[in-house]
């Protein structure tokens, strides 16, 4: 949808409308008609400069084509596609911004011939985490003078969900972490099937795979007999973030950093091969099962990132359902928080400050 | 050639007509080869494969030079005039050393903006030809470097890619994208095209100063219809008198046949015998002995109270109007009778021997007068003129002091009394005559010199223009040699007025007629000798009259010499264009306009009644044109659209290069596509040229499901027979038909 077309007056214009507004003076008070002349261009070209970026921006057609997603700190790709109606002016020297806050780097068209539908990119640096809305686009040209800017804004809602910063951990990391529960975040045995160790040997069943049999041990056997192979059980990391409010209250920045810790060690340990899930207390219905793969990374982040902290949340102290076999209870606020908190049947498990973690878990290379 | 090529290599084709503009303005040889030659060397030497270039500390230290060299032109004497040129002069010295430097984005802005510093400043110093041409070439290239510039300057950042290593920002180029360069261009010569006829709009339309600055060459600039009736000593500057032709004279002697010796003719207009301190100008007293004169047409009507004895030495003048409108009746000492073609009301003044018409709403319209006229007028006809001994009101002592002791000065020189005028008329106009020739003597001594360039004359301390020019300037036009002169006499009691006029010697023989140009213009001085005589007394440098001086003389002007109607064209359209041209093309235009409407409308008429005649249909044969002349229009539209609409189709279907039978076929078999695409055009869903037919598809889908499916059916059908192979047949076609009904009714059934 098209909203508003404005004449924005820059300060180049500004200028240059001074400038002819003393030529027009001087004109007045000398006979020349060369300067007439002068004055006289400097005039048309403030009115064809208006004549042309209006011509032209009047046939600009842009569609926001937005990501699902993106990161905090991390730059955030917004393609547009920008489509020329005229039939008798191509489009040249257009810019196209986004109204919003946050660092910006506009997307930019250097040309689109008639009728042609090209594809640009814009740059944006989310700072803050949760769902970022996009409505309204202003394209900007000031073609062909520089003198006026012509603007045209298009109106069209798209959701982007800003996930929490990850940042770079140590890669033991996890190991500091979890030290206090030895190897129980691994399964010993490993189950038969896909995979590519040695699990045993077994007779052949019609079906199975001819490269499946082990011919060494089979020649001695009277009946053919197959390598049965199993995969490794990966290491499982079950968080629960702890965003219950407390007395004293966490400050917001706190509450951020304990979900972007946690969205850190879940990244980190993702990419170390463990299965990983999340639940979050305090927040309504946020409990992401346990699995492995990068989708499910992205369903988790996707999770932090829709974490409203100004929807009504439960107490501290109140009761909880929390899942068993948590791991790790990750809460805001400093070091030694002031206020214990309680955790129940789950004393089992590691519950450690975002701020600890900061400190004990972050890269020394990464600051 | 990469852009920055580009927009340098057209910054300095801007900067190289910005300094020849400059130069030509200032009249000046050596700084056009220097400057000119200087830039044009630094494409070879900084942009060659040499790319030699000044270190930052030469630029730095050329730059002060530069600067110091302006600096000291304007400190020891500053003089207002001077700036434009002090400015152009630093400027185009930045221009060539920044043509030398190493230029960045911000540099090449500077040079483009110094170079317009330089236009203007071209512009404020001349209006010659070929400084006009300089400039309005140099302000189309203007519109190309900007362009250029901007498009360079913004595409800096350019477009992200990605690359192995993350993203990264390369320069877009114009040469690089397809069909940009040429888009640039078409684009460019558009608003070459808009900004030359915007230009020439305002040109033409923008309203000019009415305030004069001269009387003579000042006609061009004044913005009245009349003849100046005063001369402005106000705003002095350099005059480029126009080679219009004003007025076409014929002259015949007593005899009735052209003198066989060709005489100057001196017309006087504008009798001007009051100085006003205040405004700097000379104006005429309204004289309360003026009588009307009743002409008829083609009668002459006597000017005198009484009769004149017209057998002996009568001149007879007849003037035609060319170029000037004016009210005043421009004639010879002493004019004795007029006559018009037309009936006329003349206001003739006895005191000054001036006739003016007094019907101003046809001062515009007059085509001509004839005057009988007396130059060497006797004392008795100058009576029956006037009636009666023309009693001046006393005039005033000059009020100007420092006048008044230049004038004690110059009669202290005599043995004359300048101070005490004597009562006896005999005696007084004696004086009156001899103080006069003192003066005039003073005046065209070598002590003055004449010259149209009055930049130089600057007013300083509330000084008036007259002081300044007899004490100090000692230069000027005849205007000022004019006002020298009356001054100094009316200081001294002498009685003086100022005569405005036409100084004549053009003659061409085959016509037997004087021509009369704006150039002619003249101001002399009539000093009274007599109870009804004025002697003319013509205080400006003899041979100087309508020449500029020798160091004046441009090296362009000697060039131009030989183009001098190209010249005159310039200076008579464009470089003197000013209100009264503005009013006199207005009233052109308006009569052109209803000449084009009545000759058409009597043509239509005329057709029609012809056409009734010839057809007998009586009173209805306008109807029946009417009716036949709206059906070849409408056909004739019909005709058009349906031509646009098949070369759409054809486009739209890629059937432009087949033969015509197979285009044809393609046309018939694949109509339906075409319609599907206007119909989704009117739905607000135009494809995109580069867009493929089936993403296309798919976007319709995105924004009408039903339409996107109806639409990828159309496509798939269109694929099948365009490049499919595929005939269809009649039924086949009424489907394909049906599909774009049910695609209509998809798109707008719900809206």
């Amino acid at each position: 949808m098209i909203g508003r077309r404005r004449y924005h007056l820059h300060l180049p214009g500004v200028i240059f409308v001074a400038l002819t507004v003393l030529i027009g003076a001087a004109t007045s008070q000398r006979r020349g008609n060369l300067l007439v002349w002068v004055f006289a261009s400097m005039l048309a070209w403030i009115i064809v400069s208006g004549i042309i970026s209006g011509g032209m921006m009047m046939a600009v057609r842009m569609r926001r084509i937005a990501p699902r997603s993106g990161r905090v700190g991390e730059p955030l790709i917004i393609r547009y596609e920008v489509t020329c109606e005229s039939r008798f002016w191509p489009i040249f020297d257009l810019r196209i911004n986004e109204q919003i806050p946050g660092k910006w780097k506009s997307a930019y068209l250097m040309h689109c011939r008639r009728g042609e539908s090209i594809t640009v990119e814009g740059e944006l640096l989310p700072e803050v985490r949760g769902r970022l809305l996009l409505r309204r686009s202003r394209c900007l040209s000031g073609f062909p003078f520089g003198l006026i800017m012509k603007s045209v804004e298009f109106l069209q809602d798209s959701e982007v969900l800003i996930h929490p910063k990850v940042s770079k951990l140590h890669p033991q990391a996890l190991r500091r972490l979890l030290i206090a529960r030895g190897d129980e975040g691994r399964r010993m045995n490993s189950a038969r099937g896909g995979g590519d160790e040695f699990h045993g040997l077994r007779d052949y069943r019609p079906g199975d795979s001819l490269r499946s049999v082990a011919w060494r041990r089979s020649a001695s056997l009277p009946e053919l007999v197959v390598v049965d192979r199993s995969a490794p059980i990966p290491w499982r990391l079950a968080i629960a973030l702890d965003l219950r409010i407390t007395e004293p209250a966490q400050t917001r920045d706190a509450e951020e950093q304990a979900i972007a810790m946690t969205a850190s060690l879940l990244h980190h340990a993702e990419q170390s091969g463990w299965e990983i899930s999340l639940e979050v207390l305090g927040c309504a219905a946020i409990d992401v099962p346990m699995r492995r793969g990068g989708r499910h990374v992205n369903q988790i982040l996707d999770a932090l990132a829709a974490v409203d902290l100004d929807a009504p949340r439960s107490v501290n102290g109140a009761q909880h359902e929390v899942r068993r076999g948590i791991d790790l209870i990750i809460y805001p606020g400093p070091i030694h928080s002031g206020t214990p908190r309680s955790y129940g049947h789950l004393d089992h498990c590691v519950a450690i400050s975002a701020t600890s973690i900061a400190a004990t878990c972050g890269d020394s290379s990464n600051g | 050639m990469g852009d920055w090529q580009s927009v340098r290599r057209h910054n300095l084709g801007f900067a190289l007509l910005a300094l020849a503009a400059f130069a030509v303005s200032e009249r000046s040889i050596v700084l056009l080869a220097t400057v000119f030659l200087t830039t044009l060397a630094s494409w070879v030497i900084t942009g060659g494969w040499r790319r030699r270039m000044l270190p930052a500390w030469a630029v730095g230290l050329l730059l002060f030079v530069a600067f110091a060299i302006g600096f000291g032109r304007v400190y020891p004497t500053p003089d207002p005039s001077d700036i434009p040129s002090v400015i152009g002069i630093v400027v185009s010295f930045v221009i060539v050393i920044r043509m030398y430097a190493r230029r960045s984005i911000g540099d090449e802005r500077q040079i483009l903006m110094l170079s317009s510093v330089l236009v203007v400043a071209a512009a404020l110093q001349s209006s010659d030809l070929l400084v006009g041409l300089l400039v309005l070439g140099a302000t189309l290239m203007a519109v190309n470097c900007i362009v250029r510039f901007r498009l360079a300057a913004n595409a800096k950042d350019g477009t992200p890619v990605n690359v192995d290593s993350g993203r990264v920002f390369v320069r877009e180029s114009l040469v690089q994208r397809r069909g940009a360069s040429q888009d640039l261009k078409r684009t460019i010569r558009i608003a070459f095209v808009f900004v030359l006829v915007m230009t020439s709009a305002i040109f033409l339309f923008l309203p000019r100063n009415p305030q004069p600055t001269g009387a003579l060459f000042g006609m061009a600039g004044s913005g009245q219809l009349e003849f100046p009736n005063h001369i402005s000593l106000m705003s002095p500057q350099r005059l480029s008198p126009s080679e219009k032709e004003l007025l076409s004279v014929a002259w015949l002697g007593p005899d009735g046949n052209p003198p066989p010796n060709v005489q100057v003719l001196r017309l006087r207009g504008a009798i001007l015998d009051r100085y006003d301190v205040g405004a700097a100008e000379w104006f005429s007293r309204r004289m309360a002995s003026e009588r009307f004169v009743i002409v008829e047409g083609g009668k002459y009507q006597s000017l005198a109270n009484s009769p004149i004895d017209e057998r002996m030495n009568t001149f007879t003048m007849r003037v035609e109007f060319r170029g000037l409108y004016s009210d005043v009746v421009l004639s010879p000492w002493a004019p004795i009778s007029i006559a018009g073609l037309t009936s006329q009301v003349y206001v003739f003044s006895p005191a000054t021997l001036a006739v003016r018409t007094l019907d101003l709403e046809s001062a515009g319209v007059i085509t001509g007068y004839d005057l009988r006229v007396q130059p060497f007028a006797s004392e008795s006809t100058l009576e029956s003129l006037q009636g009666e001994p023309v009693r001046l009101p006393p005039i005033a002592t000059f009020p100007v002091q420092a006048v008044r002791d230049a004038a004690q000065r110059i009669a202290a020189e005599t043995d004359l009394d300048s101070t005490i005028a004597s009562q006896d008329p005999a005696a007084r106009w004696a004086r009156n005559l001899r103080l006069a020739r003192i003066f005039e003597r003073e005046l065209t001594s070598e002590r003055f010199s004449y010259t149209m360039d009055l930049r130089s004359f600057i007013r300083r301390d509330g000084r008036d223009p007259i002081d300044l020019f007899l004490n100090e300037y000692r230069f000027g036009h005849c205007e000022y040699f004019a006002s020298g002169l009356c001054a100094l006499c009316q200081s001294v009691g002498v009685d003086a007025r100022i005569v405005v006029g036409f100084l004549v010697d053009e003659y061409d023989k085959s016509s037997q007629r004087y021509t009369v140009r704006e150039s002619d213009g003249h101001a002399w001085v009539e000093v009274r000798t007599g109870e009804y005589q004025w002697t003319m007394i013509d205080p400006t440098p003899v041979g100087n009259i309508s020449a500029t001086p020798p160091e004046d003389e441009s090296w362009a002007q000697i060039f131009w010499l030989l183009s001098a109607p190209l010249e005159s064209l310039w200076r008579d359209q464009v470089a003197q264009f000013d209100a009264r041209a503005q009013n006199a093309l207005a009233q052109q235009a308006n009569t052109w306009i209803r000449d084009v409407m009545r000759s058409g409308w009597t043509s239509i008429e005329q057709t029609a009644r012809n056409a009734g005649e010839s057809s007998r249909l009586g009173a209805y044969g306008i109807v029946w044109i009417g009716s036949v002349a709206m059906t070849i229009a409408l056909s004739f539209a019909a005709a058009f659209i349906g031509y646009r609409r098949w070369r759409r189709a054809q486009r739209a279907l890629g059937v432009t290069r087949l033969g015509r039978a197979r285009a044809r076929v393609a046309m018939r078999d694949g109509a339906f596509y075409v319609d599907a695409l206007d119909l989704l055009d009117q739905g607000g869903m135009r494809r995109p040229t580069n867009l493929p037919l089936r993403s296309f598809a798919v976007r319709v889908a995105s924004e009408h499901a039903r339409a996107g499916e109806i639409f990828s059916e159309i496509v798939e059908r269109f694929y099948a027979v365009r490049f499919g192979g595929q005939r269809p047949d009649s039924r086949r076609r009424a489907d394909d038909h049906s599909l774009v009904v049910q695609l209509r009714q998809a798109l707008f059934a719900t809206r």
